[in-house]
C-alpha cells in the first residue's frame, strides 16, 4: 500500500538518506532499525509529510503523496517525547486530534472510548494526564494516535523515554495492537530487542541506504554484512583474506568453511562466529584463549577470551584457565 | 540583541508591507530560529469563536525567524486558564533591531481553541490578496504543517535537537 522509490535527502551538504526504497503491506509492521544518525527519522518525517524528500517518490497505492499535506495523508504518530496537553483530561487529549477534523460529537466519543479500550485505559478517561506515570503518558499517545483510525501507524522510539520494565510492558501492548489489527505500521528504532518483538519486517538502516530487508529471522540468520552482523551483536565478526576452497587467512590462523562459492584469491572476507558455536576440546578451527571476563547471562556463561572472542558456555570456567575449544566448519559464517 | 524579560516591539505589517498594528511584549526566550514573548491583550474585551479575548489576557507569542506563522498561546487574565491558540500565517518574522521585530501578515489565520475544535479564517481575505503563487504556496504549506502540527499535537513551541524542525509542543509537558 506504501511504496517509497529511490528517495534521496541531504543535510548541509551530506546525504542523509542516499536512495530509499521499500514498501508496506496491508497490515505489515515495518521496523526500520539503525543507529541514531542513520536517517531513520527523517525518513519517517519525510513519509509523514513533516519534511520533503529531494528526489523520488511517495506512493500510497500507487498515488502520489508529494502533494498532500501531512494533515491529510491520514498518518497516525507516535513520537518519543508524546506532548500530552497538561491542560486536558486524558479523554481530552485523545479527543484533540479528532476535534481539530471538526468530526461529530458522538464520532468523537465512540472513537475516544475505543481507543482508550485499546490500550486499556477506560477507566482513566476522566482523569488528569499531569497525574499519570510515564508509560500511562505514552499510553494516551498512542491511544491519541488510533483514535482518527489512521491508515497507517508512525512510530518514532515511543518507548525511548521509558524504563525498562515500562518498556517491556508497552511492547507487549503494543505488539498486540500491532497484531491484532489490519492497520499497518513503521516502527523506528535503535533498539534491536524492540524491532525483532515487534517486526514482520525488519529494514536495517546504515548511512542513508537499506543494508537489510527481511523477516526477523532471516535477518538475524543471514546479517548479510559485517556491520550488521556487529550492530545487531550476533557475535565475533572477523576480517581475513580468502585462500580458495572456503579457507580463509584470519589474525587467528587460517579457518575452515564450508563456502564453496569461487572467491578470488587474497579477497577481503568477514566471517562471523556466533558465541553459542564453541565447542569444548580440540578440532579442527581452534580458537581458545585464556578466559579474561565470565557474565552469567540468561541461562549461560558469557565468556571472553584473552584473544577478544566471545563465547556462550553452559558451566562457568575459572578467570585466567586456558580453554581449549574449536569451531566446526559449518558454524563459520560467511558474511557479504 | 534585547535580554530576557526587556521589551520588544512587535510590529505588524499587510501583504504590502505597511505598518498596522504595533505593541510591546516582555522577551521570554530566544533560540536560533525563535523568539518568545509575553504581551498583554491591549484591546478592549472582544467575543471570539466562542469565548472573550479580555484586555489583559496574557498572549505567549512565538515568532518563528524561518517559517511562514507565528503562535499566540492564550491565557486568561485573572486564572491563566489556557483559551486556545491564534496562528496568524505570514512570512518569517524579522528582527528589524535588536529590540523590534516585524512580521508581513497574510491575512489567513488557524485558530485552535483550548479543547482542540479549530477553525480556518479569513481564507476569502487571503485569496483577495495579491501575492505571487511561491507566496501563496508557502502560507498554504504553513497552514498544513500548522493543522498537523496540531492534529498530531506535537505541539507548541520548540526548536529540536540537532537544529530539525520539531513541532509546536505544548508546555510543561511530564516525561
Amino acid at each position: 500500500m506504501l511504496t517509497l522509490m529511490d528517495i534521496y535527502k541531504s543535510y548541509e551538504g551530506q546525504p542523509l538518506l542516499a536512495g530509499v526504497s521499500f514498501s508496506v503491506a496491508a497490515g505489515e509492521t515495518v521496523c526500520l532499525l539503525g543507529a541514531s544518525g542513520s536517517g531513520k527519522s527523517t525518513l519517517l518525517r519525510i513519509i509523514a509529510g513533516l519534511e520533503n524528500a529531494e528526489s523520488g517518490r511517495l506512493l500510497w497505492y500507487g498515488q502520489d503523496l508529494a502533494s498532500l499535506p501531512a494533515h491529510q495523508r491520514g498518518f497516525g504518530l507516535v513520537f518519543q517525547d508524546y506532548a500530552l496537553f497538561p491542560h486536558l483530561n486524558v479523554a481530552d487529549n485523545v479527543a484533540f486530534g479528532l476535534r481539530m477534523q471538526n468530526r461529530p460529537r458522538q464520532e468523537i466519543e465512540r472513537r475516544v472510548a475505543e481507543a482508550l479500550a485499546l490500550v486499556n485505559l477506560s477507566a482513566f478517561a476522566a482523569r488528569r494526564v499531569t497525574d499519570l506515570s510515564g508509560g500511562e503518558q505514552q499510553r494516551v499517545a498512542l491511544a491519541r494516535a488510533l483514535a482518527p483510525r489512521p491508515r497507517l501507524l508512525m512510530f518514532d522510539e515511543p518507548l525511548g523515554a521509558l524504563d525498562r520494565s515500562l518498556r517491556q510492558d508497552l511492547l507487549e501492548e503494543l505488539r498486540r495492537i500491532l497484531r491484532s489489527g489490519e492497520t499497518p505500521a513503521i516502527y523506528v528504532t535503535h533498539d534491536q530487542e524492540e524491532a525483532f518483538a515487534l517486526a514482520d519486517r525488519i529494514l536495517l538502516l546504515h548511512e542513508g541506504r537499506i543494508l537489510r530487508d527481511g523477516s526477523p529471522a532471516e535477518v538475524w540468520r543471514r546479517p548479510g554484512s559485517a556491520w550488521a552482523a556487529r550492530f545487531l551483536g550476533l557475535g565475533n565478526v572477523l576480517t581475513g583474506r580468502a585462500l580458495g576452497q572456503g579457507r580463509v587467512e584470519t589474525a587467528f590462523g587460517v579457518l575452515e568453511t564450508t563456502h564453496r562459492e569461487k572467491e578470488a584469491a587474497g579477497s577481503p572476507v568477514s566471517l562471523l562466529i556466533r558465541p553459542a558455536a564453541a565447542r569444548l576440546g580440540p578440532g579442527v578451527n581452534p580458537l581458545g584463549g585464556r578466559v579474561a571476563d565470565i557474565l552469567f547471562q540468561d541461562d549461560r556463561y558469557r565468556v571472553r577470551l584473552d584473544n577478544g572472542l566471545v563465547f556462550h558456555l553452559p558451566q562457568a570456567p575459572a578467570r585466567g584457565e586456558f580453554l581449549t575449544l574449536h569451531v566446526p566448519p559449518e558454524a563459520v559464517e560467511w558474511l557479504a | 540583541m534585547a535580554r530576557l524579560n526587556e521589551t520588544i516591539t512587535v510590529i505588524k505589517r499587510d501583504a504590502a508591507g505597511r505598518e498596522t498594528w504595533r505593541y510591546t511584549g516582555r522577551l521570554l526566550a530566544r533560540r536560533p530560529g525563535f523568539l518568545r514573548l509575553e504581551a498583554r491583550f491591549n484591546r478592549p474585551d472582544l467575543p471570539f469563536m466562542g469565548i472573550t479575548l479580555r484586555q489583559g489576557d496574557r498572549f505567549v507569542e512565538t515568532f518563528y525567524t524561518d517559517r511562514w506563522y507565528n503562535i499566540f498561546e492564550i491565557h486568561d487574565r485573572d486564572d491563566d486558564r489556557l483559551k486556545g491558540w491564534y496562528c496568524n500565517i505570514g512570512r518569517p518574522a524579522v528582527l528589524e533591531a535588536a529590540d523590534r521585530l516585524s512580521y508581513v501578515d497574510l491575512a489567513l489565520d488557524l485558530w485552535v481553541a483550548a479543547d482542540g475544535t479549530s477553525t480556518v479564517l479569513d481564507e476569502d481575505e487571503f485569496a483577495a490578496l495579491d501575492l505571487d503563487a511561491e507566496t501563496r504556496a508557502q502560507a498554504q504549506a504553513a497552514l498544513a504543517e500548522l493543522q498537523a502540527a496540531f492534529a498530531n499535537h506535537t505541539t507548541p513551541l520548540s526548536v529540536g535537537k540537532r537544529g530539525r524542525r520539531n513541532m509546536p509542543r505544548p508546555i510543561n509537558q511530564r516525561r
